[in-house]
């Protein structure tokens, strides 16, 4: 599936090279290297202080792993280019395992918390929790983060879902759900000058379709209010306008036209 | 306290236009506006930049080098205003309409714009939506749409990179005078001083004339429009009927056969799509004072002439009604001018529907005014002056009398 | 069209409003968007509380079935599946009348005297995954369940402990889901302890100081992370949970449906207690706009019983300027009313809302003067 969709399976990765051993998996942490071309590249080589990979000459071969030399400290995982290096230990508690694997994207996630846990395939796989995250100067900014997750996922788990580093309220966070308008296109409109829900709604559109504003008012004079701490008067709501619920032309239409008499004994 | 070249009044379509061209001139320049920029009339208007609804002369030519100022910003400006030339489409009901509107297309096509007749069979190729009995219509290539307070975020975030300043949620509570000149303003938040001040508050303008004594006749004449939820598009471009001249203008004398509610409120159809895949729905004249409220007979009328020329738009929802408050000169014709004796004072206001297609033209008229320059056409016809000449104001009156 | 009272909405405060109206001789159209009169008590299989007098103890689809009853002996006009689209000068309404697509037409009524009882609508939340399917509102999941007889999910989360969070978990077990856990922000529990206790009895466990983080979940929603919020209401890392559900069900409040009051032309004020944005109204329920009256949550979130009493209060007076009764009648029943929304506005949980009706009363008072 390499070529052709761009992630490796399982059965690629054990067909191509040496995975390690199920009873190397049972003395503790482990490099697992999934590099299978052969491309010109040998910095793993040279991170590990106990040789226990090994390319060669010339540079494009593969690399190595010793698994009885490994002691799974994990210096190559920041150090492959290709970020394909993952240290996984199946000894970590009873139920649970460990993946070990470089993450580049901000924000870093932190220890101790709940993260979706992904495959190689990016395909949501569970709920992992953060025990270590790694980002020390010599890393050259490349993370490693340490996920338990439960022991038969640790062959499957390769990284987490981007942005679960967080739980800051995502920019691409929908609230406006009919225009599809976004929290940070809100807070961009806000920062341009909107200071009401209805500079807001002329600036992105939120509060324009279908519902007009219903749900997503509330939302959207919530946001004012984290942003500017305005008050309510200030922050306003939608101005009422006709019709309060869609109506076809036909249905506008209809109904009979009033009498000019009939008008005027009522006024 | 702060000084500037000159101050504008008004953050619409057309103050934040006549703000951008005299920044660009190298003016320093405020904008003060009273609530959020493009919180007025530029919110409460259709879409479009069009010369098909003008009369031929000055009023068209202002429209057509509008466009073309439009086509140019948007290829400059960083700020996306959804400039689309699309064309626009005039519909005519009977025969006796489209003999009008063959003797409009020549006079104007004979001062070189972009408009010919088409028949009811290019109609129905065009448009096939469109109700199948019309006769005929009139094509205009030019004609464009933008989204109108995009615009005017537009003129102020470019003019912003140029040094504009702008003052939003402040009213001007006094024109500073000094010496018989105007020198500044006073705003709810603060005072500026500035050697030129142009009112562009549209149909507010006569409230800031009336803080230097000038009497400026320009009147709110509210619209209705009725805007879609997002559907399949009925039209490709902006059509009207051609009933719409006859509800502009008092002078041009035609009965449309219409029911009474159509008659009673005003109503012509226009439609247009926007890019957010909305169609609006209009529209109707009143003077209602400031009154912006949507009122039933005026939506049902407009729902019953939708329907008239696009049948298929009967089971579309109308997800919102809106109005917005037109600035009415009346002759028609917007104010663009210096005010005689009144050195410093400068007024670009009383567009009624055609400030956003003409708010390029007038920024950029105004500053040639400001600067003394010659502006690149004769506007004469757009002084202020004009309303102080009796015999003028004379004839306005008996042409719509006639 | 013209009628001479025209009710807003058929829940237990337009029914009320229009029962008393009509019980005193007045002619009343009711309208309602819905199929059936009766608005949330159908939905309401609980006893509700109150006082014994006021048939305290009976279960809200009862009392809806007995205003029902009553309406019509009284003969109220009642325009079902109807929706006010607008309201205008002279308290002219468009109404959207009939159930097809193609017969659906918009009529215009003018009403001598107007009474607004729409109700209120549910709050949204946002947080990461808010708009998956299988995120709702508790009242829609209570719709689903009570009116609907379909269950929203099998295992649910429930955020917010007011009495609709409460309630809400409660019948949701009745109807068979799961209701794995129920999640306030707040340090304590906001709804009564009666009800908390019911749920707790039932092996919920309800967390305090805790917030929803996301939904997570591809097509649905197929579980929630919820963590531990400091006194910033900002989530503690490391306290996450995590739990696997199909639903999340999200009782966060009501707000006022006040459009209608603010297209007439009403005073509005902002008053949290009462849910956001309200018409101010005088003693007699009538807003700002002669003629035009308020009662139920639209005027501020209460409870059906509230709203019973100011839509009878709103009825009364209604009868009085038209002329039905006598205005030393009219003061005695309505003397009788105030007294018993004093009773149900009193304690614990009813105080503050006693003082946000009298800060309404009072900014009424101050504007007109």
């Amino acid at each position: 599936m390499l070529a052709q969709e761009g992630y490796l399976t399982i059965e690629e990765l054990k067909a191509a090279k040496d995975y390690p051993s199920q009873e190397r998996f049972g003395k503790g942490p482990v490099a697992v290297i999934e590099c299978i071309q052969e491309i010109p590249c040998n910095p793993c080589e040279m991170a590990c202080k106990f040789g226990a990979i090994e390319i060669g000459s010339p540079i494009t071969k593969l690399p190595r792993l010793d698994e009885e030399k490994c002691k799974g400290c994990g210096l190559c995982v920041p150090k492959c280019p290709g970020l394909a290096i993952f240290v996984i230990d199946k000894t970590y508690s009873e139920k649970e395992g460990t993946v070990s694997f470089p993450y580049e994207y901000l924000p870093l996630p932190e220890k101790g918390q709940c993260v979706e846990a992904v495959d190689r395939k990016g395909k949501s796989v569970c709920i992992g929790t953060v025990v270590d995250v790694k980002n020390i100067k010599s890393f050259d900014r490349t993370a490693v983060v340490t996920l338990a997750v439960p022991k038969e996922l640790t062959d499957q788990v390769r990284g987490i879902r981007r942005g679960s580093g967080s739980f800051e309220m995502d920019d691409d966070m929908l609230v406006c759900r009919c225009e599809e308008v976004t929290l940070g296109e809100i807070r961009e409109a806000i920062r341009q000058g909107a200071r009401d829900v209805t500079g807001v709604k002329r600036r992105t559109r939120a509060g324009m379709g279908l519902c007009q504003g219903r749900t997503c008012e509330r939302l959207v004079q919530q946001i004012l209010r984290q942003e500017l701490g305005g008050k309510p008067e200030e922050i306003g709501a939608n101005t009422a306008r006709p019709p309060l619920r869609p109506v076809t032309f036909a249905s506008l239409c209809g109904g009979e036209e009033e009498q000019e008499e009939e008008r005027n004994e009522i006024i | 306290m702060k000084s500037y070249d000159a101050i504008v009044i008004g953050a619409g379509a057309i103050g934040s236009s006549v703000a951008y061209h005299l920044a660009k001139k190298g003016m320093k320049v405020a904008v003060v506006e009273r609530s959020d920029l493009a919180s007025g009339t530029s919110s409460g208007c259709d879409a479009s930049a069009l010369i098909c609804d003008k009369k031929p002369g000055i009023d068209t030519k202002l429209g057509y080098e509008s466009i073309q100022l439009y086509k140019k910003y948007a290829q400059e400006f960083s700020y996306d205003f959804e400039f689309h030339q699309r064309g626009s489409i005039y519909v005519c009901e009977s025969e006796e309409e489209l003999e009008v509107a063959r003797g409009y297309a020549a006079a104007e096509a004979a001062d070189g714009y972009p408009m010919r007749m088409m028949d009811s069979y290019e109609l129905k190729e065009a448009e096939p939506n469109l109700a199948q009995d019309l006769v005929g219509g009139i094509w205009t290539e030019c004609d464009s749409s933008v989204t109108p307070f995009r615009v005017a975020f537009g003129f102020i975030e470019e003019g912003k990179k140029l040094g504009l300043e702008v003052f939003p949620y402040e009213e001007v509570t006094e024109v500073k005078m000094d010496g018989g000149a105007v020198s500044g303003v006073v705003t709810t938040g603060r005072e500026l001083r500035g050697k030129y001040v142009v009112n562009c508050c549209g149909a507010w303008a006569p409230f800031v004339g009336k803080m230097v004594g000038l009497d400026i006749p320009i009147k709110p004449r509210k619209g209705q429009i009725l805007v879609t939820e997002k559907t399949d598009l009925l039209v490709k471009e902006k059509i009207q009927e051609f009933g719409y001249m006859l509800s502009k203008f008092e002078d041009v004398k035609y009965e449309r056969k219409v029911s009474r509610r159509v008659e009673e409120h005003n109503v012509a159809f226009v439609i247009e799509p926007t890019p957010a895949q909305n169609m609006i729905i209009g529209s109707n004249r009143s003077f209602d004072g400031y009154d912006k409220r949507n009122t039933p007979g005026a939506m049902k009328a407009l729902a019953e002439r939708a329907i008239r020329f696009i049948p298929k738009i009967k089971d579309v929802n109308i997800i919102r009604a809106y109005a917005g408050l037109r600035p009415y000169s009346i002759d028609h014709l917007p104010i663009v001018s210096a005010v005689e004796g009144l050195p410093g004072c400068f007024i670009a206001a009383g567009h009624e529907g055609d400030g956003i297609c003409m708010a390029p033209i007038t920024g950029y008229l105004m500053s040639q005014v400001i600067t003394g320059e010659t502006p690149m056409f004769d506007i004469d016809r757009l002084r202020f002056d004009r309303f102080r000449d009796e015999a003028y104001l004379k004839t306005v009156a008996e042409a719509y009398e006639s | 069209m013209k009628r001479e009272v025209v009710v807003i909405g058929g829940g237990p405060a337009g029914l009320a409003a229009a029962i008393e109206a009509a019980g005193l001789g007045a002619r009343v159209l009711v309208i309602d968007a819905n199929a059936r009169a009766g608005g949330q008590l159908f939905k309401q299989i609980h006893k509700f509380f109150g006082s014994g007098a006021h048939r305290a103890g009976t279960r809200g689809i009862d009392i809806g079935t007995a205003l029902l009853e009553e309406a019509e002996k009284l003969q109220v006009e009642i325009w079902l599946d109807s929706v006010v689209v607008g309201i205008f000068d002279n308290k002219e309404l468009a109404i959207e009348v009939g159930q097809d697509s193609e017969n659906k037409e918009v009529r215009m009524v003018r009403a001598e005297k107007l009474i607004v009882a729409c109700g209120a609508s549910e709050n949204v939340v946002r947080f990461q995954g808010w708009t998956l399917p299988g995120v709702m509102g508790a009242g829609a999941a209570q719709t689903m369940i009570n009116v609907n007889r379909v269950l929203p999910g099998k295992r649910v989360l429930m955020i917010g402990s007011g009495n609709v969070g409460l309630i809400v978990s409660y019948q949701l077990m009745q109807a068979g889901a799961d209701v794995v856990a129920l999640v306030e922000a707040a340090p304590k529990i906001g709804g009564y302890a009666v009800h908390a206790s019911k749920i707790t009895r039932a092996g919920v466990p309800i967390y305090t100081r805790h917030t929803v983080l996301r939904a997570i979940g591809k097509e649905r929603v197929e579980g929630a992370i919820i963590a531990e919020v400091d006194e910033r209401w900002q989530p503690v890392p490391g306290t996450e949970k995590y739990f696997e559900v199909d639903a999340i069900a999200i009782a966060a409040g009501l707000k006022p449906l006040a459009e209608m009051t603010m297209m007439a032309g009403c005073e509005m004020y902002f008053d949290p207690v009462q849910g956001g944005w309200v018409p101010i109204h005088d003693r007699n329920m009538e807003s700002t706009c002669p003629g035009i009256y308020v009662a139920g949550d639209i005027t501020g979130i209460e409870e059906a019983n509230t709203a019973l009493e100011e839509g009878r209060l709103a009825g009364v007076a209604i009868a009085e300027k038209l002329g039905r009764i006598s205005p030393a009648a009219a003061e005695t029943t309505k003397a009788e009313i105030w007294e018993r929304l004093g009773g149900l506005r009193f304690g614990p949980h009813g105080e503050a809302r006693m003082l946000a009706k009298e800060r309404q009363i009072h900014c009424f008072e101050k504007r007109v003067r």
